[in-house]
């Protein structure tokens, strides 16, 4: 029952295949990991700033009980229990833009409050927040 | 119905968050969880790992105030609570370094609409941290409460029903605990041993013209062991002891053992 449980998401593409158009954008994609603990009722870090052309791989960690990933337009995975294994989801920062996350397992009281942001920029990679 | 977003556990109040069959007595008689009441608010990001929410809320009622226990019995509890006057309560929090987590909040409101005479108002201020580094968690916690008019209250709750009426003008508590888990990573069931040291008093500063009760200025010794067959359920045993600061009356230890979950 409690094998590491990995929900792995793949490819979540934003549709707009506009890089080779963009000189230096089109050269392979900068790869980040990302560890994040859920616990009731925030994400650890919940705020992540990457720059285009990132992929983020996003390994979620439960602190307590089940919780859920859920980018919003995107994918949605459940994050095991404590110490029961974790989700990954793979992010591409194909867009400049702001995507929002949030917790899709009620969990509690805070449920609602249990949210974040993904801040895609159009600068340079290497300046991930925490 | 807002959960006030003051201290380590008020906000996830259920038994597998804490250790100890019992909430800690900083928790119970300084910090009156489960603190909630009807409110509204926003939350957010900052950045760099630092958050924050801020509520205005429905206040506390100063006429159920008590030398032993604080502001315990002064919540309304939502419901059919009087807002005569708004509470604001507000929480920082600093996640940004790995296995720590550090926070500080406040509540600050007029409690007198009981009295309106009496103009009452209470003040909380707290501070806590959470460290875990592998099996090792540390945590620590101040509260400090001001009450204004409480003399002026005393002695109506005095001339009321209440001839022992002795509300201190300010209350504080603090704990510090540490707990390391004995089953350890990889496994589905876990157990943790605790040990925690709490000092409070509830008749810290008195009013003008009113004795301290030294039987309300007490510090405790928590031990004992968290048993989790699921991260949602815990079975509990500790012991505790219980000291106060005054010569008579005596604090009775005790042997408490608990089943509990999260629904
Ligand atoms: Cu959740």
């Amino acid at each position: 029952m409690h094998t590491d449980a990995r929900c792995v998401v793949m490819s979540f593409l934003f549709a707009v295949a506009c890089a080779a158009a963009l000189p230096g954008a089109a050269a392979a994609q900068e790869r980040q990991v990302v560890e994040m603990v859920a616990e009731r009722f925030t994400f650890t870090p919940s705020r992540l700033e990457v720059a285009v052309g990132t992929t983020v791989e996003i390994h979620i960690r439960s602190q307590d009980t089940n919780h859920g990933f859920h980018l919003v337009n995107g994918p949605n995975v459940i994050v095991p229990k404590r110490r029961q294994g974790e989700a990954v989801v793979l992010f591409e920062a194909d867009v400049p833009g702001v995507y929002q996350f949030e917790c899709s397992k009620l969990c509690g009281a805070g449920h609602n409050f249990m949210k974040g942001e993904i801040v895609v920029t159009a600068g340079p990679a290497g300046d991930d927040e925490s | 119905m807002l959960l006030v977003p003051v201290g380590i556990i008020n906000e996830r109040h259920e038994p597998p968050v804490f250790h100890g069959v019992e909430r800690p007595f900083v928790d119970d008689v300084i910090l009156p969880t489960t603190w909630f009441d009807a409110g509204a608010g926003i939350h957010g990001e900052i950045g760099r790992g630092l958050r924050y929410r801020t509520y205005v809320m429905a206040p506390l009622d100063a006429s159920g105030f008590t030398a032993d226990q604080g502001i315990r019995d002064g919540r309304q509890k939502g419901a059919e609570s009087t807002v005569r006057n708004i509470a604001t309560t507000g929480r920082v929090e600093y996640v940004g370094l790995p296995g720590l987590s550090t926070g500080a909040s406040f509540w600050r409101g007029k409690t007198g609409f009981a009295f309106p005479r009496i103009e009452s108002r209470v003040t909380v201020g707290e501070v806590d941290a959470r460290y875990r580094v592998r099996e090792l968690e540390a945590r620590a916690q101040y509260a400090h409460v001001w009450l204004d008019g409480m003399g002026e209250l005393n002695r109506a709750l005095r001339l009321a029903n209440q001839p022992g009426a002795n509300i201190a003008r300010e209350i504080r508590g603090f704990y510090v605990e540490a707990s390391y888990f004995v089953l350890p990573n990889p496994a589905p069931r876990e157990a943790a041993v605790f040990v925690r040291y709490e000092n409070f008093d509830t008749q810290y500063r008195m009013p003008a013209g009113f004795q301290r009760l030294q039987e309300f200025d007490r510090d405790a010794w928590v031990v004992g062991v968290s048993y989790y067959p699921d991260p949602d359920v815990a079975l509990k045993l500790d012991y505790s002891v219980v000291r106060n600061q005054s010569g008579v009356i005596d604090e009775p230890n005790s042997l408490n053992i608990g089943l509990g979950w999260w629904f």
